[in-house]
């Protein structure tokens, strides 16, 4: 690994792994993994110094010897959304980099290229529809339950379409689409599905929204000492959640579901 | 049994895909997903739900681990869609539900179910990742260190 490669453009260098760790980061990776692929791509120099540090809302780069003079960039992170694909794929660049499968302008096109949504708009909406249906069989539903569930997928997908126009707070947006679940379930059980039962459906529809993610991700970083990444993504679940309980408690409230 | 098993093989697939998971991750991820899920109904008539929780998330990281070793791809991708059946979003929901309904004490009661299981999810990736961590550390096997 130690082999100081001459005439390496390092300032490239910091920003393919600023880039890497960037996109990692907004994709909802634990931060001792987005570390963990900074430092691989950053030791490729050889050089003396080599720090990557990585907290759920910002990272920094340092590459430093006294051959050069020291380099630190400081990316904020802003948006955090799960996407497994991204981290994926970068895993996969970052060990052709250092394996030297690629060369660095190779790696750094490589990363520029990755896509945000792979999956066609169609195939994601099919997805959730399918998700909440089929979550409510895995909790046991009869068939009117899987409809109305899968009914309540296409409200998920409305209001991320309406997110997309105006993109709203999260907290916002989770707090509606839930209140939306919550009324169009109620209404549905009072006028149409006489026998569906509200706790599984609305159960099974909010399921898109749960932190499942921000909370795997905060333990393995608790586990992995990375206490300010813990607290940073446990507070990001608790809001989460909130959000989630705020926006069926008035969906409950306004069709009286709760009475 | 089966239909529910179905069920949660075909969610966690539905769900690695609004997740955006590679395309040849995401039917591994349901077997992921309905491995857990099978061993939660088997496990929570005898235990109960928070204790099976726990024994699901074992196996859930278990094969997380595993596929990860042999796909070479990171942990994280076949473990977030897989233990999407044991979020414990219904009893969340039901706790929701008896605080506006009036009746704290039952709200309460899920209110803590649903923080025991979150922290029984925790408390199965701990076991597992530092089982694996010291695994790896045991046998430095080339294609064991490499992923994580």
């Amino acid at each position: 690994m130690i082999n100081k490669s001459k005439n390496m453009d390092y300032k490239k260098l910091v920003e393919t792994a600023a880039l890497a760790g960037k996109i990692m980061m907004e994709s909802n990776a634990e931060s001792y993994r987005v570390e963990d692929t900074m430092l691989r791509i950053l030791k490729v120099s050889g050089l003396e110094t080599t720090e990557a540090f990585a907290i759920a809302t910002a990272l920094v780069i340092t590459l430093d010897d006294p051959s050069i003079d020291a380099i630190t960039v400081v990316r904020r992170v802003t948006i955090r959304n799960t996407n497994l694909n991204n981290i994926s794929q970068v895993n996969t660049i970052c060990r052709n980099f250092t394996e030297s499968k690629y060369n660095l302008n190779q790696a750094y096109s490589a990363l520029k290229e990755i896509q945000d949504e792979r999956y066609k708009p169609f195939t994601r909406g099919l997805g959730i529809i399918l998700f909440t249906s089929f979550f409510a069989l895995l909790l046991g539903g009869n068939i009117n339950e899987i409809v109305v569930a899968g009914m309540n997928g296409l409200i998920l997908i409305f209001v991320n379409k309406i997110d997309k126009r105006i993109s709203m707070d999260g907290f916002i947006k989770n707090a509606l689409s839930s209140a939306f679940i919550a009324i169009i379930t109620v209404l549905l059980k009072n006028y149409v599905f006489k026998n569906i039962n509200i706790d599984v459906v609305t159960a099974s529809s909010i399921m898109p929204l749960l932190p499942g993610a921000a909370i795997t991700n905060a333990f393995r970083d608790l586990l992995h000492g990375d206490y300010m990444s813990f607290g940073a993504k446990a507070l990001e679940a608790v809001v989460v959640a909130l959000s989630i309980a705020l926006g069926v408690a008035i969906g409950l409230l306004l069709t009286g579901g709760a009475l | 049994m089966i239909w529910q098993i179905i069920g949660a093989f075909m969610a966690t697939v539905a769900g690695s895909i609004y997740l955006e998971a590679p395309k040849n991750c995401i039917l591994r991820t349901g077997i992921i997903g309905a491995a857990g899920w099978a061993t939660y109904l088997l496990s929570s008539k005898i235990y109960g739900p928070v204790f099976s929780t726990y024994i699901a998330g074992l196996i859930i990281s278990t094969i997380s681990h595993i596929f990860s070793r042999l796909f070479k791809v990171p942990v994280t991708i076949f473990f977030i869609p897989g233990v999407f059946p044991i979020v414990p979003g219904l009893s969340m929901y039901r706790a929701v539900y008896f605080f506006i309904k009036g009746s704290s004490q039952v709200g309460q009661g899920f209110l803590e179910e649903t923080i025991k299981i979150s922290g029984m999810i925790a408390l199965s990736i701990f076991t597992i990742d530092t089982i694996f961590k010291t695994i790896g550390k045991i046998k430095k096997a080339s294609f064991l260190d490499e992923q994580d």
